[in-house]
């Protein structure tokens, strides 16, 4: 029955933001079963989060010391194992440190719009009447602007920086949670378990915290992995417009951005965070794919 | 519809009346364009008594009974009559009366326990909150107290049963569950909705008898609604039939299960299978239930009844037939002598 299913996450990305197309994970899932391809994606995604953890430890150089006399360097070449960059500094170290910052501003921009979604989304879908009208019209529109673009906006409005990228992320994502918890929990709210605590008098908060909520969690949770994978996309896609983290800070998007004039002549430098980019994003497709079809997340 | 009462009795002692339901109406979609699935309901219940509401699907009971509950599904309102729980009118009750009355006035029992339990708490943890919803009691009570009601549920060793999952439970022993939730907060009033519908027969008679002593033992209402007269027959004090949305005869259970003064309940009897009688004894009730949304004047059984006559397409009185029997029959002299006539 999942065979050909898509997880529904996906799906509703697929359809109303455009973002991605079918996930990765599902593909590899496929062949080596859930198990695997979610033991897979955690140990990816755990050695991404350690790498970046110790990054200060692993990295060789520092990320952000220039020496122009060895820039461009090749792979291997005067102990710099991916070379390094226009500027001399070496391209390990800042994909480390590169890691710690992406992951760090992904887990921001995934945290915020999460539990802020959960919460209107169950409030509104719970609730009903005007509130619920409100969310929805809310909803309509913010899917209705193009995301990137309104990000951009978003950036300009508040200035660059770390906390602007979480702030405009949560501002804009949040709806995708909320669209998800509130259609869960107006269906769940008719079930008998809710009117029969509704009828024991149980108070409304108590209610959605601790009966409904542990019942729908499990979608926004698969949703919140892939929506990771596409926050790093965001982020870097951020960086590569030159609207992400601030140089001289080491960010895959921007890595990438910079190696542009040298593609054909020093590709590695591009293609080095790209890799890292695909490969973080791997493991979180194999992680949301897996857990979309253990939690059987309708 | 005037519930004409005429004293014979139907006069409960006033500290005793738990319940009393009136010419309950209620409404679904605009005033104009909807259509008002119960129109009429009257029903009351003492403490200490079991009251069964009887009726087809779509008659209007379960509706009832969420009204009584304070708790219409969207879309659906009280458009008229009244509803006294114990003192609240709940059609005007603040939100303060509504919370008194869930749980500490009213318990209700659902059909399919299944779904009635949160499958991610642990069933003890339900109970106790259930308890402490309306009590000022610390967690060590209220969980002494959910072990206490599951071992009164029959539960044997409710200490170790108190951290089972409700899916680690067979289908009777979470309607057991759900009954001690619906008393944790010790409510006067219990509202079972069908509440064996979803039971295996051996099971149905013990959550059936559980009930019962309930009502003694603890001196408090209960109503059963349930379209199944077996179930009524044998629990009940006293029945409401109920048609198409309205209460069309009321009266002790032995009574009206054996004397019927409305032709629907006669027919529901006759389409019951007893132990003298064979399968072709059994009668189907000809045509099929008013849908929602029809124009019924007059009574809404009459193009069914074989007993109809052009003058019960008016206005339909509810009459007192002694016994603290109610009818909505306009014909029930007939009936009556018919019935006896047969024995």
């Amino acid at each position: 029955m999942t065979e050909e299913m898509i997880s529904p996450p996906a799906r509703v990305l697929d359809s109303d933001r455009g973002r991605i197309g079918r996930s990765i994970g599902g593909a590899v899932r496929r062949h080596v079963g859930g198990n695997v391809s979610l033991a897979i994606g955690i140990g990816i995604v755990g050695l991404m989060v350690l790498l970046a953890a110790f990054a200060s430890v692993i990295a060789p150089y520092d990320p952000l010391k220039q020496d122009v006399a060895n820039a461009l360097l090749a792979p291997g070449e005067a102990g710099h194992l991916l070379g390094t960059d226009q500027l001399g500094r070496d391209v390990l170290s800042r994909l480390l440190y590169g890691a710690r910052l992406d992951i760090f501003v992904a887990l921001g921009s995934v945290i915020f719009p999460f539990t802020i979604g959960i919460a209107i989304g169950i409030v509104a879908g719970f609730r009903g009447g005007w509130v619920d009208s409100l969310l929805v019209g809310v909803i309509d529109v913010v899917f209705a602007f193009p995301v990137l673009v309104l990000l951009i906006a978003l950036l300009f409005v508040l200035g660059p920086g770390i906390l602007t990228i979480i702030v405009a992320i949560t501002l804009v994502d949040w709806v995708a949670y909320a669209q998800l918890t509130r259609t869960s929990a107006r269906r769940e709210r008719n079930q008998e378990y809710i009117l029969a605590a509704r009828t024991g008098g149980i108070p409304v908060w108590r209610i959605l915290l601790r009966h409904m909520l542990p019942n729908i969690i499990a979608q926004p949770v698969v949703l919140a992995f892939s929506d990771a994978l596409l926050i790093i996309l965001t982020i870097t896609t951020l960086g590569f417009l030159g609207l992400g983290v601030p140089p001289p800070q080491p960010d895959w998007g921007t890595m990438i951005s910079e190696a542009q004039p040298y593609l054909s002549t020093q590709w590695w430098l591009g293609v080095a965070p790209g890799v890292a980019i695909i490969f973080t994003g791997l493991g979180l497709s194999l992680i949301a794919d897996s857990l979309a079809e253990r939690l059987d997340a309708r | 519809m005037s519930a004409s009462v005429n004293g014979n009795g139907a006069d409960p002692v006033a500290s005793r009346s738990l319940l009393s339901v009136r010419d309950l109406r209620l409404g679904v979609g605009g005033e104009d364009s909807g259509f008002e699935p119960v129109v009429g309901a009257t029903l009351r219940a003492d403490r200490g008594e079991v009251v069964g509401v009887v009726g087809e699907s779509g008659s209007g009971k379960s509706l009832t009974m969420r009204a009584i509950a304070g708790l219409l599904p969207p879309g659906v309102e009280l458009r008229g009559g009244a509803i006294d729980v114990d003192g609240i009118d709940v059609a005007t009750a603040s939100k303060a009366q509504l919370r008194k009355l869930h749980g500490e006035k009213v318990g209700m029992i659902f059909q399919e326990p299944m779904t009635a339990l949160n499958p991610t708490m642990r069933i003890g943890t339900q109970i106790a909150e259930a308890a402490r919803a309306h009590h000022d009691v610390s967690r060590a009570e209220a969980k002494r107290r959910a072990i206490e009601l599951l071992g009164r549920m029959g539960f044997a060793d409710p200490e170790n049963r108190y951290r089972l999952y409700p899916h680690e439970l067979s289908g009777g022993m979470r309607q057991r569950v759900v009954i001690a939730i619906a008393l944790a907060g010790e409510p006067g009033l219990l509202l079972c909705d069908e509440p064996t519908t979803a039971l295996d027969a051996t099971v149905t008679m013990r959550v059936l008898d559980l009930l019962v002593g309930l009502a003694s033992e603890f001196d408090i209402g209960v109503i059963i609604v349930t379209h199944d007269l077996g179930v009524a027959a044998r629990i009940c004090d006293r029945i409401v039939v109920m048609y198409a949305g309205r209460m069309v005869e009321e009266g002790p259970a032995g009574e009206v299960l054996r004397r019927p003064r409305h032709p629907y309940t006669l027919a529901l009897l006759r389409a019951v299978p007893t132990r003298d009688s064979t399968i072709q004894d059994l009668r189907a009730i000809p045509g099929s239930p008013p849908r929602p949304g029809d124009d019924l004047p007059g009574c809404p059984f009459a193009p069914r009844c074989e007993f109809a006559e052009p003058a019960c397409l008016g206005p339909v009185e509810v009459t007192a037939v002694g016994d603290g029997r109610m009818t909505a029959c306009r014909r029930h002299e007939v009936l009556a002598g018919m019935v006896s006539a047969r024995g």
